[in-house]
């Protein structure tokens, strides 16, 4: 996990504990999800372990609007509004950014994140990573501990992103944290949808599981969301500094997400049927 | 000595040493400690390898080589650093340029101080990020050529590039290792000789702490057959979700399959299908024509 703190939910950081792999130091943490799960909880407690533990957040929304986290934080206590107002919480708003390009009606600046939408570009991430990096330039300057966190890459591929470029501008935000010591100023959390029907979202969730030290992956139930289960939680871990380990250790779980926490149990013990 | 084409290639044996080695892996099982054997036999035997990184930095890279003293040099090309020179292209390798080029230093008459080097790509599909295909393919092809090169190694997963490039990497390969997650881990080889003779084996070995392959042999029959992934992940996400075990133990198939039906032990007994009927003392026999009314 990015952080683990007492914010996480516990259950979780004592799962991920229990792989002898964290997240911190330059490594890439990817959470997956599909379209009957949703890996927002997840996401808030990246941001809160992050903050209880002094390390700010730059997070990049592309899916979900920055609102619809502010009230998943209010739920388990974590005022994100005023998280960014003291500046521990940074966020590059991809959904307001594309409104932007497509009010301005093709006049838009060549820098904007977003410039793309109006015109072909050799890379077209590149904008959007040199704000990133204007973002985090004052904390990597400082020196102190971060994490990015880059929700739904693929909704890239949906505003006509080459899976190649998506796969540079990610590789560009891992270096940002600095991915090998002793230059680790953070880590990067990456979060992506699988879709088995799109070859594209689904080679790009290939690579970065390739890339990745921990894969939090969320699957819902084949028969359907249950009173008790929620989903399934596939913890796969492998530490990237030991090359003689060639295959990675998977933990499922069964999970239900209740008011401020995520209840895992092992699968086949829920309350209905014990 | 090796005498498992497993082993005699990750300790470079084989003669003559195959000009080009795909190394592939998956999502479940990586193949970077195999690469890592590999590089190391090189550096042993005192050939010089050039190192194209593209995810792992220098030191990185390094830290897994420099302990053991080897006689070769590793030169490591950092591809990872600003691979299409977006934070201005200092210190790094720009992976937009065709392969010779970026090995030129070393590779240009005269460079190579009459020893032979072998060009490692870790990893293939990132440097795919930043040209077409058919570049890199071609650029391959002309480092394989190369008199100074004595191997192209290409490491690259195989569920990361689309069927048409690992197809084409595939066809340019003197050997192709593909690794496979088992316990123990296995690989599936192919290696074409010169004489046009191919050799395919299906061999499993362990890797130690100091990435050496040993342990080499045959995959038996038995373990060979390793259902598709994609039904062994259905499979535990079924049973995850049930308190009956939906599958069958080795013990329970095999006497499954022994079992005889009273049927096909009719069958095999050769008697052939005979209907045996001892009619009733109250049988109600009919003698009209059943057919009457079809007007035949």
């Amino acid at each position: 996990m990015a952080c683990i703190s007492n914010r996480m939910f516990e259950s979780v950081a004592s799962a991920v504990r229990g792989s002898g792999v964290d997240g911190v130091g330059g490594k890439l943490t990817l959470v997956t999800q599909t379209s009957t799960t949703s890996a927002s909880g997840l996401i808030i407690n990246f941001i809160a372990s992050s903050v209880t533990a002094d390390w700010p957040v730059c997070l990049l929304t592309l899916h979900n609007t920055w609102g619809h986290y502010c009230n998943i934080g209010n739920k388990v206590g974590l005022n994100l509004r005023n998280q960014r107002e003291q500046g521990t919480v940074k966020v590059v708003d991809g959904l307001q950014l594309v409104s932007g390009v497509i009010d301005a009606k093709g006049n838009c600046d060549d820098n904007h994140s977003f410039s793309f939408i109006c015109k072909p570009l050799q890379y077209p991430l590149k904008n959007l990573y040199d704000n990133l990096k204007q973002t985090v330039h004052p904390w990597r300057e400082s020196g102190i501990q971060f994490q990015i966190i880059l929700e739904d890459v693929e909704s890239l591929l949906h505003l006509g992103v080459r899976r190649k470029d998506i796969e540079t501008f990610i590789h560009y935000c891992w270096n940002l944290v600095g991915k090998s010591p002793p230059s680790t100023v953070g880590s990067l959390v990456v979060v992506a949808t699988i879709d088995e029907a799109d070859e594209d979202a689904n080679l790009l969730s290939h690579n970065m599981t390739h890339l990745a030290s921990l894969h939090l992956s969320l699957h819902g139930l084949s028969t359907g969301p249950s009173r008790e289960v929620h989903g399934l939680l596939r913890i796969t871990a492998l530490d990237r500094n030991c090359p003689n380990q060639c295959v990675p250790l998977i933990q499922n779980f069964q999970y239900k997400m209740e008011e401020k926490n995520m209840k895992l149990f092992a699968p086949g013990t829920s309350a209905n049927i014990l | 000595m090796a005498k498992t084409l497993l082993g005699k290639l990750f300790r470079v044996t084989e003669v003559p040493t195959p000009q080009s080695f795909l190394l592939t892996d998956t999502v479940e099982v990586c193949g970077r400690g195999l690469l890592y054997s590999l590089v190391n036999a090189h550096l042993r035997l005192d050939t010089d390898v050039l190192y194209l990184t593209t995810t792992h930095s220098t030191q990185d890279i390094k830290s897994h080589f420099m302990q053991e003293g080897t006689p070769g040099k590793l030169i490591v090309y950092d591809g990872s650093k600003d691979p299409c020179g977006w934070d201005g292209g200092e210190g790094g390798v720009l992976l937009n340029q065709p392969l010779p080029e970026i090995f030129s230093d070393r590779l240009t008459s005269g460079g190579t101080e009459d020893k032979k080097v072998v060009v490692v790509i870790d990893r293939y599909e990132h440097i795919l990020c930043s040209q077409e295909s058919l570049h890199l393919i071609r650029g391959l092809h002309t480092l394989i050529a190369k008199e100074a090169v004595e191997q192209v190694i290409v490491y690259c997963g195989r569920d990361t590039v689309e069927e048409n490039t690992l197809t084409a990497l595939a066809h340019i390969a003197a050997v192709t290792t593909h690794l496979l997650p088992s316990h123990p881990l296995t690989c599936k080889v192919v290696l074409r000789k010169p004489s046009g003779k191919v050799i395919k084996t299906h061999e499993e070995f362990t890797l130690t702490k100091e990435l050496q392959v040993q342990d080499v042999r045959p995959v038996k029959k038995a373990t060979t057959s390793l259902p598709p992934v994609e039904n062994t992940e259905a499979d535990t996400i079924l049973a995850s979700q049930t308190t009956f075990s939906l599958t069958l133990t080795e013990d329970q198939r095999a006497a499954k399959n022994k079992l005889l039906l009273p049927h096909t032990r009719v069958q095999q007994a050769g008697v052939g299908g005979q209907i045996h009927y001892t009619p009733d003392d109250v049988d109600d026999w009919d003698d009209d024509d059943p057919d009457d009314d079809l007007d035949i």
